[in-house]
């Protein structure tokens, strides 16, 4: 299925939702919903994305989660910050009958996540109204999906014992979710969780398109420099993230640019800091004035010079957001949602390695430089001199 | 005949800054005129204005007005200790003046200016003083762009925020917090200290268009034009939202004056800082008058997450750091290995252990640049800042760290902060610990 | 200080430490007679708790008692009592009942904000505090609503997000006044706020204009409009300051440009003037600013005008400060 390109009201869309979780295919078809840079999302807010992707991602629970849902549940319960997200993602997931190790891992980083930021929500309809005839909470939920993998949950079964003995940090119907599932779990046989790694489903890169006109993209810097994409991406290969300083979730933006200073840091200790550059783009270039990128950058530990740059594209972001296919999409003030979204570019500017949707490794970012370095001293460049590669590990998809 | 005097600890610019805690200090002859020693007295060059020094040959001796001192005429340097008088601290950078001349001459052979810097009472400000405040505070904050958001951001999500609430650290953390921001506050301008908001009391010339902003008809927050806080921004957004629930032309906020306050967790030689419970201790003053201070307004400052884009947040927990130090010196409690002083004396590992940061050998985020759960994913202030007037707290601080701020046990935790009457020492009648 | 200084400090503290406790015990005593001789709630039971606060509890929760009385147990024991899980579900019940006094309720709910700052003690009950915010939303009480969706709005909570917006809408009664409820939701800058932002830059009041024109420096789109107020001089100084300072948010050399024009034109409003000259000479690249030859002269034909003082020590300031060439 195509998805729905015409504008319309979260009503409509949790209708929507709604028919296809009953509807045979429909999961594919919730599935082909999932990617936040779907025309139906421009201009809604990031509340009204909030409660869609939440609601969008529960009804997989009906349907089954496709392959290519997976990734998106993942990326919410690990970096999701609102508790209906976060509450989507982990009822979604009883649409699985057993989970990987890395999904019972993003259950756990889910409970940790929604410390201080648990809230009482509804799946009674899209858009419940106070008060909920069926009110739960994001940490029910996820403690509740957990239960529901039964002996294939027995993995996580210390973690679990460990956060009923917490009793200052849950309130009491959470604590007693959890020790309902320690109950069931004392009587099961336990079984180990699906083999293979969830993140990582999803299409392969896309080839840089033809007649891409992005190298003549105009960028300032943080010094309020003005240079252009292909001045600045060719010649050596470099590492690009993009992120924007109104940016509220913790585990998205300003945890992307921290990692991204010890990346610099890394490649520094290894002798590599002149050979690869380091960039940030931000996806709010009106609003993310030249000190604006200063500051975000070093208070998180990036240095600056001529080969670590934050930009904002004063020209051309649009060539960009396509060249890249950005997972941002706007409200009619700023991005509305993004993922997490670094690339590693080759030295032609063509993108080698993209690091999407998951939280990345530097580390990964590192093993995923040095072979590029690699594969190009042994000259097994395609024919146009560019690499496209997907990368197969815990930390990498290429959503 | 010169005579050099030489303070420990000044600034880059060779300024000194002092507190009510003595610091060490030499006086010696530079041109001798024979060989004999020459006596001189070092006291005040004007006893009636600005601040105020007195002076010891030994660092706990009783200190004076005057001292003597011999001086060699080989130019050998005879130690003192000089420390500022409680109750004259200085309104303007220099404006103590320490003069050595012969004894009994007016004329003075060298004198030397100083700064008596302490933190004061936000409502008894003078003009000059408040305007280099709000006009360095308002350079922090740089519209958004400066340093301050840092600080902002120590405060806001939950993870940061359990590393300062809800358990006894969170005297500890707050304290290093104000002092942290302080020290950047000097750095632009060396004569300015956070100054504390009585709360209990009330502070009609704090909530002014010249100081932290009158509130209009409609809870906007009114600024005087010359007042550089009009420029304020926190998480990119303009200006300050801040209703006083209370009159405070008139009244206190909603909350318990200080002799309650100081009278939580019992009083001298019993009082205890916090009992491993639930109740029973001075930490208690973090739900009334601290709790209460902050929901006494609607607006920012009520919530937790967003109390510190409001710089009176800064002005409040001034007073609550105020309230710990009076406390401190009432009890004499500046020994953190002592039960009464801090229960959880071990560290997160201990057998008898609280949350982490929050016992006494915790180092505290974000300064220890110790980052994922439970600690939060970064560190906006790392490591805390050296300054050449302090070498405490050091770059990692403990909770225990925070205890001695005015070196009384150990001279080198000298801090270099104090309050206008919050005296040094301990209060007369109380026995050790 | 003189060790004479010292002992009449530590009398002093003495008597006010001592006077403190004087006057919790007898207030405790009076508590303790007030909760013997009403008929106890058989709830009690379940308190278990320091000797002083069961009783604070007792009148605290006895309805039939004045409404000053129980308040006062809020004020002097609130903290304490906010300490105990048990006891901050009884003030959740509280503040949940519509029957009871508001302002018992008020002090009720302002009590369990200052236990909300303790963060790490308060976690296991933040839920149920914001469950109860979302049932004040539609409160009689008009201080309880208010203070509800404020506490609500400046978290970004999409609940009240949602309830705010359909009612500017026309789907549903405004728990606040209009005003206040756009303003409430110019907290969140993820919102579309502009167009209500420029709906209430339309209102009579100074006070809600500025209001107005604060929250319009989260939007570049605004600029425009934020230098149209900046140099409107039928608008009200208070406001075109704000502006201003939204206007310098947004676009720090487009201020700057404006700002040195208004400045030094002795036709405009010296509060105004003062302000942008203060902005100048603080903020932003004063290299820049000293550089440049024909403002600086400008400045130097203000610095002696005594009609405007405060501007004019502003423009000596200025100058004073002008790095040597």
């Amino acid at each position: 299925m195509t998805a729905p390109n015409a504008p319309m009201s979260e009503t409509d869309l949790g209708a929507l939702i709604d028919r296809l979780r009953h509807a045979p295919g429909g999961a594919d078809e919730l599935a082909a919903l999932l990617p936040e840079s779907l025309p139906i999302y421009r201009n809604r807010s990031a509340a009204e994305m909030g409660r869609l992707r939440g609601y969008l991602l529960a009804a997989f629970a009906d349907t089954g989660v496709p392959q290519a849902a997976l990734p998106f549940v993942l990326e919410s319960l690990a970096t999701g910050h609102v508790a209906v997200e976060v509450a989507g993602a982990a009822v979604g997931l009883r649409g699985l009958a057993a989970p990987t190790a890395d999904i019972l891992a993003a259950l756990l980083r889910a409970v940790d996540n929604l410390a201080g930021a648990d809230a009482t929500i509804s799946f009674e309809q899209c858009q419940p109204v106070w008060p909920y005839r069926r009110p739960t909470t994001a940490l029910t939920e996820v403690v509740r999906t957990v239960g529901h993998f039964g002996s294939r949950a027995a993995a996580i079964r210390p973690q679990l014992e460990l956060l009923a003995r917490q009793r200052e940090r849950f309130p009491g119907p959470v604590l007693k979710e959890i020790q309902d599932v320690l109950d069931r779990l004392a009587g099961c046989v336990p079984e180990p969780p699906a083999p293979g790694h969830s993140c990582c489903a999803g299409p392969a890169l896309r080839e840089q398109p033809p007649g891409d006109t992005t190298m003549h993209a105009v960028l300032e810097d943080q010094d309020a420099r003005a240079t252009s994409f292909g001045e600045f991406f060719r010649g050596r290969p470099s590492i690009v993230a993009f992120f924007y300083t109104r940016c509220d979730n913790p585990y998205k933006c300003s945890l992307t640019i921290s990692k991204l200073a010890a990346l610099q840091n890394r490649l520094a200790e290894r002798g590599m800091a002149g050979a690869v550059r380091l960039a940030a783009i931000t996806y709010d270039p009106d609003f993310d004035l030249p000190n604006r990128l200063r500051r975000y950058g070093a208070d998180r530990g990036v240095r600056f010079g001529e080969d670590a740059r934050f930009f904002r594209v004063t020209t051309g972001f649009q060539e960009i957001r396509q060249r890249f296919d950005l997972g941002v999409n706007y409200g009619p003030s700023t991005v509305n949602r993004h993922r997490s979204e670094v690339y590693l570019l080759n030295d032609e500017g063509g993108i080698a390695a993209a690091f999407t949707r998951q939280q990345w490794d530097v580390a990964a970012v590192l093993a995923a430089v040095e072979n590029l370095a690699q594969t190009s001293s042994t000259g097994m460049d395609g024919p146009s001199g560019r690499i496209v590669t997907v990368w197969k590990s815990n930390s990498v998809s290429s959503v | 005949m010169q005579i050099a005097i030489a303070i420990a600890n000044p600034d880059a610019a060779g300024r000194n800054y002092l507190t009510w805690a003595p610091v060490r200090a030499t006086a010696r002859v530079v041109d001798p005129v024979g060989a004999d020693p020459v006596a001189v007295t070092v006291s005040n060059d004007d006893a009636q204005a600005g601040g105020q020094l007195e002076f010891a040959a030994e660092r706990d001796e009783p200190r004076t007005g005057s001292l003597d001192l011999t001086l060699p005429a080989d130019g050998t340097p005879v130690e003192f200790w000089v420390a500022g008088v409680v109750g004259r601290a200085s309104s303007a950078d220099g404006d103590a003046v320490l003069r050595v001349a012969n004894p009994g001459e007016a004329v003075a052979l060298t004198t030397k200016a100083v700064m008596v810097r302490v933190r004061k009472d936000a409502n008894e400000l003078g003009a000059a003083e408040r305007d280099r405040f709000t006009t360095a505070l308002a350079k922090l904050n740089d519209q958004g762009a400066g340093l301050f958001q840092n600080f902002r951001d120590m405060h806001r999500q939950p993870l940061a925020l359990n590393q300062a609430h809800g358990a006894p650290g969170f005297l500890s953390w707050h304290r290093a917090y104000l002092l942290d921001l302080e020290r950047e506050l000097q750095r632009i301008d060396p004569s300015v200290t956070l100054p504390y908001w009585r709360f209990d009391r009330p502070a009609p010339r704090l909530f002014a268009a010249d100081f932290l902003g009158r509130t209009g008809p409609f809870g906007d927050v009114i600024f005087s034009a010359t007042n550089l806080l009009r420029q304020w921004n926190t998480d990119g957004a303009p200006g300050i939202s801040r209703r006083p629930q209370f009159n405070v032309q008139n009244s206190g906020a909603f909350v318990s004056d200080d002799g309650t306050t100081l009278a939580m967790g019992g009083l001298p030689p019993d009082a205890i800082f916090d009992t491993g419970t639930d109740s029973g201790g001075f930490d208690e003053m973090e739900g009334d008058p601290h709790g209460f201070a902050h929901t006494s307004f609607a607006g920012w400052i009520r919530s937790t997450g967003t109390a510190p884009r409001d710089p009176l947040f800064f002005l409040l927990h001034c007073n609550v750091d105020r309230l710990w130090a009076l406390w401190q010196w009432f009890n004499n409690r500046f020994d953190g290995t002592l039960p009464r002083a801090y229960f959880f004396r071990g560290s997160a590992g201990s057998a008898v252990a609280t949350d982490i940061g929050h016992n006494l050998l915790d180092t505290m985020w974000p300064w220890n640049n110790v980052t994922g759960f439970p600690r939060p994913g970064n560190a906006p202030r790392t490591p805390f800042p050296a300054v050449p007037t302090a070498t405490a707290p050091g770059p990692a601080p403990t909770v225990g760290d925070m205890i001695d701020y005015q070196g009384l046990l150990n001279a080198q935790s000298d801090m270099n902060f104090a309050y206008d009457d919050v005296p040094y020492g301990v209060a007369p009648s109380n026995p050790p610990g | 200080m003189s060790e004479q200084a010292a002992e009449r400090l530590e009398a002093e503290l003495r008597r006010q430490t001592d006077a403190a406790r004087a006057a919790q015990s007898r207030y405790l005593s009076e508590l303790a007679a007030t909760a013997a001789a009403n008929r106890p709630d058989p709830g009690l039971e379940t308190f278990r708790s320091q000797p002083e606060q069961e009783p604070a509890m007792a009148v605290l929760t006895d309805t039939a008692l004045p409404a000053e009385q129980r308040v006062e147990v809020l004020r002097r024991l609130g903290a304490s009592l906010s300490r105990r899980a048990e006891y901050i579900e009884a003030l959740l019940a509280i503040v949940r009942d519509r029957g009871d006094d508001a302002a018992v309720r008020s002090v009720a709910l302002q009590t369990l904000g200052g236990a909300a700052f303790q963060v790490v003690r308060f976690r296991p009950h933040q839920q149920a505090y914001d469950d109860v915010l979302h049932d004040l939303v539609d409160d009689p009480v008009p201080e309880l609503r208010e203070t509800a969706v404020g506490v609500l709005a400046q978290q970004h909570d999409p609940v009240v997000q949602a309830t705010l917006l359909g009612a500017l809408r026309g789907d549903g009664p405004l728990p606040v006044e209009r005003e206040r409820a756009i303003l409430l939701l110019a907290e969140d800058d993820h919102l579309d706020n502009l167009p209500w932002l420029q709906e209430l830059y339309r209102n009579d009041s100074a006070s809600v204009r500025a209001e107005a024109v604060r929250f319009m420096g989260s939007y570049p789109d605004a600029e425009p409009t934020l230098e149209g107020i900046l140099r409107n001089k039928d608008e009200a100084p208070s406001v075109r300051q704000q502006s201003g300072a939204a206007l310098r948010f947004l676009t720090p050399e487009r201020f700057e440009a404006v700002a040195k024009e208004i400045s030094t034109d002795p036709s405009d409003d010296p509060d105004v003037r003062t302000a942008c000259l203060s902005a100048l000479q603080h903020l932003g690249d004063t290299d820049r600013l000293y550089a440049d030859a024909d403002f600086v002269n400008r400045v130097r034909e203000v610095r002696g005008d005594e009609s405007a003082p405060q501007l004019a020590q502003v423009a000596r300031d200025l100058l004073a400060q002008r790095p040597e060439p």
